[in-house]
């Protein structure tokens, strides 16, 4: 269920939208014509040191290749860090321009490390912007990596649709054969408790404390998108 | 990082609830940069823990609004009727279902590690063989019963006390604390002779109109002036009555000493803002 398509060009003529996830992240797609005269590569089978080198000769397909390929898992990992805000918009563009900048400059280090090179440049620029928005005399707040990420569910749709995930739960919780089961939800997601000292309390061994967790997660899945599309068959 | 190394050791889960190495952290968001698959994942094991959060928020804030009312009462009746009256409405107070259910496993477990306690403790003593013909050294006294009922005793031990701390809050005793002003003397928290849950009920101060929060972090000072932590959680739902409900070991606070009580509200964008500060002196009961 994605919302929100909104279609623009950006300035090498490529069309791209920007769409919102059931989750309140935001995927940035770019829509690249059909490949008609020069022969496309596959996304993805390109070596990243490849793209690097084509990048550093001053090749502009591959400018728009890094971002096609880099462009929705930044945006996803800027709003977790920055829970949603719009500086997640800014922080993308001075990512991608920062990190161009320096392929061309040749200062990537490890080449075939450069998802590992645009991570850290990512997080160091959120970093830096939050250090410089508490120095403007804004609360200073502490870029998150997992716990605490944005709540998307503000306004009344958002409302709904948390109201509808309880209800989910509450069933999946309904659901689980065993208070076992029940309890290490809650004690990992709620009390956050240790893992290894939930497991051991249990009595349980890593493989059976981590298929718990894992199923719980596909049920939660199954049940999401059979309410989405009651007539879908069952995964 | 592998698919099957990231489903197998729930990569995802750990890194939405932040349990993850830094080196780990690293790795797996490198890898998210390029996969769909994680990205999905994440989402969903980040939606489901917000949801099991709302769970346990709902249920906590019903108990939360039965505790207010409760502290209410105690403010408001005296003598030896409030005794009685607070016995008889804490006999009512539901525990969240979750709990409830905990509750009920251990409570079960224990009875069974009771009455295998009791069996062991009452079991005939094995009839005597006929003696043996050569004189034999003695045998050791049955070590494997003496074993086996100490095992069992430390189990029945430990299980009491889980459900001592699970159940606790649901006996413990209720202590109203409000905003102090001006220079009036630190309102007490006695502590009983040995170390008990109570729950705190601190006063939320007066906001203006317009400003409302949804959910209250408090953190526990030492001192007046103090800056040393010792406990801080977030997640609290204000009661009916406008109070926030702590529920506290008394065991994190020492007789004679000064303490304070910082409230923060949560804003709509997740930033914590200062409401006010409740400061409180533990003595001796």
């Amino acid at each position: 269920m994605l919302a929100e398509a909104v279609p623009a060009r950006n300035r090498r003529g490529v069309e791209w939208s920007r769409e919102t996830t059931p989750h309140g992240g935001m995927v940035v797609r770019l829509h690249f014509p059909p490949p008609e005269t020069p022969a496309m590569t596959v996304l993805g089978e390109v070596s990243p040191a490849d793209l690097v080198r084509r990048i550093r000769n001053g090749d502009p397909q591959a400018e728009e290749e890094l971002i096609a390929r880099f462009g929705e898992g930044l945006t996803f990992l800027l709003r977790r860090w920055t829970r949603g805000h719009n500086d997640a918009e800014d922080l993308y563009q001075e990512t991608f321009r920062l990190a161009l900048e320096k392929i061309r400059r040749g200062e990537v280090r490890d080449p075939e490390r450069l998802a590992g090179f645009l991570r850290s440049l990512a997080r160091n620029l959120s970093i830096e912007h939050y250090r410089k928005a508490a120095r403007r005399g804004a609360r200073e707040e502490e870029i998150e990596t997992a716990a605490d990420t944005a709540n998307p569910d503000t306004g009344q749709l958002g409302q709904l649709l948390r109201k509808e995930k309880v209800t989910l739960v509450r069933r999946l919780l309904e659901e689980l054969g065993s208070d076992r089961d029940r309890q290490i939800l809650f004690r990992f997601y709620i009390a956050e408790e240790d893992k290894e000292s939930i497991r051991t309390d249990l009595g349980l061994t890593a493989p059976e404390f981590n298929l718990v967790l894992f199923r719980a997660r596909r049920r939660y899945r199954d049940l999401y998108e059979r309410q989405a599309h009651p007539g879908a068959p069952r995964e | 990082m592998d698919h099957r190394r990231i489903d197998d050791q729930n990569v995802a889960e750990l890194y939405v609830t932040g349990r993850l190495s830094p080196e780990d952290e690293e790795t797996f968001e490198s890898h998210l940069l390029e996969c769909t698959e994680c990205r999905e994942r994440v989402g969903w094991a980040d939606d489901l823990r917000t949801s099991i959060r709302a769970v346990a928020a709902e249920d906590a804030a019903r108990a939360s609004v039965q505790l207010g009312f409760l502290a209410w009462v105690s403010r408001h009746t005296r003598g030896a009727r409030a005794g009685a009256l607070m016995a008889a409405l804490l006999a009512v107070a539901a525990l969240p279902a979750w709990l409830q259910a905990d509750r009920a496993r251990l409570s079960r477990e224990l009875a069974e590690a009771r009455s295998e306690v009791h069996a062991a403790a009452v079991r005939p003593a094995p009839p005597v063989p006929a003696p043996a013909p050569v004189a034999a050294p003695a045998a050791p006294a049955a070590p494997v019963d003496t074993a086996e009922l100490e095992r069992l005793e430390q189990e029945k031990s430990r299980l009491e006390q889980q459900l001592a701390r699970l159940t606790g809050p649901q006996n413990a005793r209720i202590i109203p604390l409000g905003t102090v002003r001006g220079d009036s003397e630190l309102q007490p928290i006695e502590l009983g002779p040995s170390p008990e849950w109570i729950v705190v009920s601190l006063d939320l101060p007066q906001l203006d109109d317009e400003t409302s929060y949804e959910t209250y972090r408090v953190t526990l000072l030492e001192g007046i002036e103090g800056r040393r932590t010792l406990s801080k959680q977030g997640g609290f739902v204000p009661s009916a009555s406008d109070t926030l409900d702590i529920h506290l070991y008394s065991d994190l606070l020492k007789p004679g000493t000064a303490y304070r009580f910082l409230l923060e509200g949560i804003d709509a964008g997740g930033r914590a803002v200062h409401v006010g500060e409740i400061p409180f002196k533990a003595v001796k009961g």
